[in-house]
């Protein structure tokens, strides 16, 4: 459709505002790189979901007949030794079996009883397979191998990379020797850059909750913490009940307060009845007559 | 925004769902990414609309996509593909729209339409007559608001409006002169009671 605006009205005419808003809508531009974002946004999700629905089926027609339920966590687990790629799937399972995968690796690391076991996963999966599983942001665990072929487990959150140290007393192990030694300074960048990749393609959130307009920041200002009834009287229709009741509540509380204070004697009269702490009569004296005369 | 503003999905396009398509042409990757430099603009401009928050309507447009994306199997069985995204779009965003406080989006978005350069109470004096057209605008009733949303969009024509809208194009044709009668009623209404009450 093709609407021009009427440039006939003085700005502040209804219909010069109603076609102001109208051609505002109208030229809305998109934001550059939207479809670069939309793209990255697809690729990521196609790829999320043919890990998630085909688990380790190398070709994704099995999205209509795999069940990633049905896989049994043993089954998962050994095939994420084969292919770490899969603990990039967002199901629940594979995080599991990830998770499963690095106390059962970092155990046998830390008792040096598999030394031997662990050398050889790391020849099984052969090139170097360092992959991040990225979750809100945080690194959860990772597992991969050196360039000298043995298996390194780290622990990340964010950037920083923390490389779990060795048992105290350790011997000189395969396993305890690799993880004392840092990582070559090129391994370092290409995990950064795969955070970095990772965190560009991570799904959008939900927007943050909108800031305060300025008259809440004007309210926000202009009340006192602690003093609601100042506030509340604020409203006139409100006024007089918030008073009163504001009111009763202060003579309660005092009253209570009073009651309080005088309840160990209201006690102690009540243990020890005492002469004392009755009133003494005192015999009054009789009238003297007026006239005795009389 | 009224909470009943969802567009139904047409019958045929209903019935296109359930329909077989073993022997359907699957789109491929390059086709939704063709889609994506097709549409997304559009898209954009139809969630902001509704919104009038940049960063909500992209966030629709991406789900918009998603969507596509998990439904490209029934793709090519869709008649008219434009509209049917238009239509998502619309939905989406005004799903969006119920979750939010329509003030907050208002006026940002008034506020960028003010210019910078005039001084700061001539400002704030255009920022609020634009809030009160877009308030007066959600104020409309729901057919006459679609309609005059839409044909704020200029890639739709009054025949996909009208599809979009499930009714003919002399209806939508009457709707937007209804809406913007209306519409210039309502703000007369209201400049004239500004003016009194400030004489």
């Amino acid at each position: 459709m093709n609407h021009q605006p009427a440039n006939s009205y003085p700005p502040s005419h209804p219909d010069a505002r109603i076609d102001k808003v109208l051609d505002a809508l109208r030229t809305t531009e998109p934001p550059t790189g939207l479809e670069q974002r939309i793209a990255a946004r697809l690729a990521q999700a196609a790829e999320a979901r043919a890990l998630s629905t085909s688990g380790f089926a190398t070709t994704p027609r099995h999205f209509t007949t795999a069940q990633p339920g049905a896989a049994s966590l043993f089954a998962v687990i050994l095939n994420a030794v084969k292919d770490p790629r899969i603990l990039l799937a967002p199901g629940t399972l594979y995080i599991a079996a990830g998770t499963v995968l690095t106390v059962v690796i970092a155990i046998t690391i830390v008792h040096h009883h598999t030394s031997t076991n662990t050398a050889q996963t790391a020849s099984d999966t052969g090139a170097p397979s360092r992959v991040p599983h990225l979750r809100d942001g945080i690194i959860v665990a990772k597992v991969g191998t050196t360039p000298s072929g043995a298996t390194v487990i780290s622990s990340l959150e964010g950037a920083a990379r923390q490389p779990r140290q060795a048992a105290p007393g350790a011997t000189s192990t395969l396993a305890a020797e690799t993880i004392s030694h840092p990582l070559p300074p090129s391994a370092q960048d290409q995990d950064l850059d795969e955070i970095a990749r990772a965190e560009t393609l991570a799904p959008s959130r939900s927007a943050p909750p909108m800031p305060l307009t300025a008259q809440e920041k004007l309210i926000q200002s202009a009340t006192r913490p602690g003093q609601p009834i100042q506030l509340a009287e604020l409203d006139i229709a409100r006024a007089p009940i918030l008073r009163a009741a504001a009111e009763a509540r202060q003579t309660a509380s005092l009253e209570h307060y009073v009651r309080s204070l005088l309840a160990p004697f209201a006690v102690a009269d009540a243990l020890q009845p005492t002469t004392d702490s009755q009133p003494q009569e005192v015999p009054t004296p009789a009238p003297p007559t007026s006239n005795p005369t009389n | 925004m009224a909470s009943s503003g969802r567009l139904e999905l047409p019958s045929h396009w209903e019935r296109q769902w359930d329909v077989a398509f073993v022997s359907a042409e699957t789109p491929s990757e390059t086709d939704i990414t063709a889609l994506v430099q097709a549409y997304s603009a559009l898209l954009f401009r139809v969630a902001h609309s509704i919104l009038r928050n940049r960063a909500e309507s992209e966030d629709v447009v991406q789900d918009v996509f998603l969507r596509v994306l998990e439904h490209k199997l029934k793709l090519p069985a869709i008649r008219d593909l434009r509209v049917w995204l238009v239509r998502i779009t619309w939905n989406l965003a005004i799903d969006r729209r119920r979750r939010i406080r329509p003030d907050q989006l208002d006026e940002p978005f008034a506020e960028s339409l003010v210019a910078h350069s005039i001084p700061a109470d001539q400002a704030l004096s255009a920022t609020r007559q634009i809030t009160a057209t877009l308030r007066e605008i959600e104020r409309l009733p729901k057919p006459e608001r679609h309609a005059l949303l839409l044909s704020a969009i200029d890639e739709l024509s009054i025949t996909e409006i009208a599809t979009i809208l499930h009714r003919s194009e002399s209806a939508v044709r009457a709707l937007l002169f209804r809406a913007r009668t209306r519409l210039r009623e309502r703000l007369d209404k209201n400049e004239r009671l500004e003016k009194g009450t400030s004489a």
